[in-house]
């Protein structure tokens, strides 16, 4: 019975700490403080970043745009992948959680957190298919109005579930064999899906997330010679993809079906490198500049290795713009604005860093900010509309 | 109950198109490959694996290599692995540790043996049910490709199609030349 002793003492010896300051003329009383709980982070324009756990719970980390002031976390299961709302209050989750961690009855989870407070509100039991992959931000996609959500099933079989986020309920499970990622038309229901053979499919729903018909595209890209990655972005409406060798592929999505509008070759003209990281492509809308990050290679393998630069490539007149230095960026960022803002991850360093864009000298890009403890994380991106 | 042999088989069966295991056996690398994303190639694997005794032994003299594999991601058929190796983990190149489980399927790749300079099929398993077990793994990614062309993405779980989740570390086993 030692514990009770111990307990008594440190509070007697507290209170006469307490007395003691009292009666202190040149300093206040001492208040006692309470545990409470911050209601809400930080206000102000947020940065989502989602370290995905593969052994622990996985976390979207939530950093002030600014100074990358860190605001807190909202975390899941494993494998986690991370979704946005258009005006940045409302964040999807979807990860799997297994009664036993590594062994045990598994399940798969999309949870739907309220940003402003960190909070789970709701959540939705998914069908035991969801795709334990690399985060990325093709695996968790809203549709335009985001009144659904569409989740990258992976068991090998691959299909996508679509989700009723006005219900909260599951409206059906789309077969989408030998094809992976989802991106969603930016307007309507649709979405397209990259396929084994270089084709897209698109799959257009009705207003009840019912599938209308499906359309096979045209050989987009060579996957064989020359494999785009999952991640892209929108310029002009159209995506844009980023290939193995260094190709920009940018595709129109509104007619139906995805056709190929053209391609840039990047690295023409330079020899011996190749775009590495999980989100090698960012697209800056005010300005038509694409920030690739580049290390030197001429192997195959290296796609996911660190930048040792950062190329700006201008869209609108085909040319490399300008080579910046930046010490392995594995995932980019820019800001849409005519004054953007440049954000990287860092797997090697465990960093997220933010980098100022020079829009008076070739849009250069220069480390102006940096923060540690960002953990597996590929995929970081802003709310729309904040 | 059913013999793993026969569990794998159920599922290959029933998971897998039916052509895949004559793909990988008699098409070439290219054609195999390009199919791979669309069918699984992890499953015609598995029914080697109750068989395997050997420690690996016997598939390493055969293909010329030493009695001992190095543990070394350089190693040639390390090339497209992607995780811990399992040797380093209680188990041998070909072997899940003890208490875990081969995954149903797995991913492949094509690596060059400098011993007889010819390009094999390595297939990479994941050990399931159990946490991580190797601080630092192998991430030569060699032939890597998304997960439109899934039989090849070293950067999916592999553990996917077994109950228990966990990814232990990984396994590289031979299973065939690629012509």
């Amino acid at each position: 019975m030692t514990r009770p002793l111990t307990l008594g003492v440190w509070l007697a010896c507290g209170l006469a700490a307490q007395n003691a300051v009292a009666q202190d003329a040149d300093h206040p009383a001492f208040e006692f403080e309470t545990t409470s709980v911050r209601e809400t982070i930080a206000p102000g324009p947020n940065i989502f970043v989602n370290s995905q756990g593969w052994d622990s719970a996985s976390a979207v980390r939530v950093y002030g745009t600014d100074e990358l002031d860190f605001k807190g976390i909202m975390s899941a299961g494993f494998q986690g992948n991370s979704a946005v709302s258009a005006d940045g209050k409302t964040l999807y989750y979807v990860s799997g959680y297994y009664s036993r961690l590594s062994y045990g009855d598994p399940e798969h989870v999309l949870q739907i957190f309220d940003v402003d407070r960190l909070t789970p509100v709701a959540e939705i039991q998914l069908p035991l298919k969801v795709a334990q992959y690399t985060a990325d931000a093709s695996l968790l996609r809203l549709s335009a109005d985001e009144k659904f959500i569409y989740v990258q099933n992976s068991t090998p079989a691959t299909s996508v579930t679509v989700v009723d986020l006005t219900t909260k309920s599951m409206v059906q499970e789309v077969p989408t064999p030998g094809c992976f990622g989802v991106f969603p038309t930016l307007e309507g229901h649709s979405f397209s899906t990259i396929c084994s053979d270089g084709s897209f499919m698109t799959v257009a729903l009705d207003d009840a997330g019912e599938t209308l018909g499906t359309t096979k595209s045209e050989m987009i890209f060579d996957p064989d010679a020359d494999p785009i990655y999952l991640a892209s972005d929108r310029y002009q409406g159209d995506l844009m993809f980023l290939s193995y060798n260094g190709t920009i592929y940018r595709a129109a999505d509104h007619a139906g079906t995805v056709e190929l509008v053209t391609t840039h070759p990047i690295t023409e003209g330079t020899e011996g490198w190749l775009p590495g990281g999980y989100v090698p492509i960012t697209v800056n809308e005010a300005n038509g500049i694409a920030f690739v990050p580049m290390h030197p290679s001429t192997e195959i393998g290296t796609h996911h290795r660190g930048s040792e630069e950062i190329w700006a490539y201008d869209l609108e007149n085909g040319t490399l713009l300008y080579r910046s230095p930046a010490d392995n960026a594995t995932s980019v960022f820019v800001t849409d604005d005519a004054q953007p803002a440049l954000y990287t991850l860092n797997l090697r360093d465990d960093e997220i860093a933010k980098y100022e864009v020079d829009t008076e000298a070739k849009f250069a890009v220069k480390k102006a900010v940096s923060h540690n403890g960002i953990g597996f994380s590929t995929v970081l991106e802003t709310a729309a509309q904040q | 109950m059913k013999s793993l042999f026969t569990q794998v088989s159920d599922w290959f069966d029933t998971k897998v198109e039916g052509t895949s295991r004559s793909i990988a056996h008699h098409a070439g690398r290219r054609s195999f490959l390009s199919k791979a994303g669309a069918a699984m190639v992890g499953g015609f694997v598995l029914p080697m694996l109750p068989y395997d005794s050997s420690n690996g032994a016997a598939f390493a003299r055969g293909f010329g290599e030493p009695e001992v594999l190095p543990d070394d991601c350089d190693y040639w058929r390390y090339c497209s692995l992607h995780g811990g190796l399992c040797s380093e983990c209680g188990g041998t190149v070909t072997q899940c540790p003890p208490g875990s489980t081969p995954s149903k399927v797995a991913w492949v790749g094509t690596c060059r043996n400098p011993n007889d300079d010819k390009d094999y099929l390595v297939s990479y398993n994941d050990c399931c049910g159990k946490g991580s077990c190797a601080s630092e793994g192998c991430s030569r990614q060699e032939g890597d490709m998304p997960g439109y062309r899934l039989g090849l993405a070293s950067e999916s779980s592999w553990c996917m199609a077994n109950t228990d989740k966990g990814i232990h570390c990984t396994v590289a086993i031979v299973v065939g030349l690629a012509e």
